[in-house]
């Protein structure tokens, strides 16, 4: 386990400290926030439209979940950040996926009530004969 | 080489090299984010997603930051992921919209091309149903035109059939007609001949080599009177014949005189005189020989002959 531990570099450390090293913030907020988002993309349906990106998302908050709980910080805030992102392209994409599937379907539809209309256009009429 | 010594040797070279600004180096991550976001950027729908696409060059920007200020690669990767999945981001949002609209058109299409099948399927079955009922229509009439046809030939043969029924039941009545003419002339020895039933009357009812009737023939212009009255369909022609004996002009004279002389008598009995034809012939038609006296007696006559129903008569 890696700890944050800047003892040895005590000249460093002032400079490090400018650099913004041990006040790296909580990875809690981040990861609250990821699981919102997996949350939003799930009940958006992602499972179905967008496995891959959620998949990628769930792995990667539980990477950041581990890595907070083993105290580092600064890697659980991104793995958190990147899941969710991933989350929220994960609903992003499932939004785009059923509106892609609906557009087909009432397309589809639309071309064969057209070719039903000309077929049906084709076909003879019965006329009136003539008159004896 | 743990964060903070990475950090330690960021700083001191921060610190050694703060006094010139450089362009940094090519970070193939940042290339690689910086593409994704000009492409969200000029992809055609992205007008329909600003704010993500506004995430994007915000993202872009830090990893660029990043890069500039601490030459960090690790960090400059991560947030160059975060930005070009911010710019995959904006542009699902903008294929989104940009489906949704087409969806919408789409839908407004079928909506628009139903109902032009509705209307045309209508339309067409009202056709077919005016034709249908222009077709019942016309049989209905070429139907009643039919019977009345029928009907029409049915009154022609009834009349038809009426009028050879009346045609017959004419003759037949004719027929009967005359033979009861026939038999009421009887009592005048009546002959029928060729033109019609002809009464003769003798000599000896005039005077010798006159024209003058005698009482006796009375009786024969009473029943002929009779027969006429009982019969006004019929006329009578009186014609005069003399023998031989004498001249022509004598004759045709004697023949006349005798010939009026019946005519007035039966005027006097009450026949109508346009019912009174009279005509002279003098000893023309000769019926017996004129060489003896019987023979000439005979052929001193006056003959009566009767009209057809109509009230003609026939010629010799």
């Amino acid at each position: 386990m890696k700890t944050l531990s800047c003892a040895p570099f005590a000249g460093a450390i002032a400079l490090a400290v400018l650099a913004g090293c041990s006040s790296t913030p909580p990875a809690s907020p981040a990861l609250a926030a990821s699981a919102a988002s997996l949350e939003a993309a799930r009940s958006a349906g992602a499972p179905e439209f967008a496995s891959p990106e959620l998949n990628g998302a769930i792995t990667k908050l539980e990477r950041a979940r581990t890595l907070a709980q083993a105290g580092n910080n600064e890697a659980a805030l991104r793995w958190a950040e990147q899941a969710d992102v991933d989350a929220q392209l994960a609903r992003a994409r499932t939004g785009s996926e059923r509106s892609r599937r609906a557009l087909v379907e009432v397309e589809t539809s639309l071309a064969t009530l057209r070719e039903e209309i000309s077929r049906s256009a084709t076909a003879t009429n019965p006329t009136p004969r003539a008159p004896q | 080489m743990n964060t903070c010594s990475k950090l330690f040797a960021t700083a001191a070279l921060a610190a050694g090299l703060s006094a010139c600004q450089t362009t940094p180096p090519t970070n193939a991550d940042l290339v690689a984010a910086r593409s994704a976001v000009a492409a969200a950027s000029a992809d055609p729908g992205a007008a329909r997603a600003t704010v993500e696409l506004d995430n994007a060059r915000l993202a872009l920007q830090r990893a660029e930051a990043a890069w500039a200020d601490r030459r960090d690669s690790e960090e400059t990767r991560h947030l160059a992921y975060l930005t070009q999945r911010r710019a995959d981001i904006a542009l699902a949002v903008a294929a989104q919209a940009r489906a949704d609209e087409r969806l919408q058109q789409a839908g407004a299409d079928r909506e628009r091309v139903r109902l032009q099948a509705r209307t045309r399927e209508a339309e067409v079955a009202a056709q077919s149903a005016r034709a249908a009922q222009a077709n019942a229509q016309m049989a209905q009439a070429d139907a009643q035109s039919a019977q009345a046809a029928a009907q029409s030939a049915q009154g022609q043969a009834a009349r038809s059939q009426q009028d050879a029924d009346a045609a017959r039941l004419q003759a037949q009545q004719q027929a009967e007609r005359a033979a009861a003419l026939e038999r009421d002339l009887q009592s005048l020895a009546a002959r029928s001949t060729q033109r019609g039933m002809v009464v003769t009357l003798g000599d000896v009812l005039f005077a010798t080599g006159q024209a003058t009737l005698q009482p006796g023939a009375q009786r024969s212009v009473q029943q002929l009177a009779a027969v006429l009255q009982q019969y006004p369909e019929r006329r009578v022609l009186i014609e005069g014949f003399t023998d031989n004996q004498g001249s022509e002009q004598m004759n045709l004279d004697l023949s006349q005189r005798r010939a009026d002389a019946f005519r007035v008598a039966l005027l006097a009995a009450g026949v109508d005189a346009s019912r009174i034809d009279v005509r002279a012939h003098g000893k023309a038609f000769p019926v017996a020989d004129n060489n003896t006296a019987a023979g000439r007696q005979q052929n001193r006559r006056v003959e009566v002959l009767f009209s057809n129903g109509d009230g003609r008569f026939a010629g010799r």
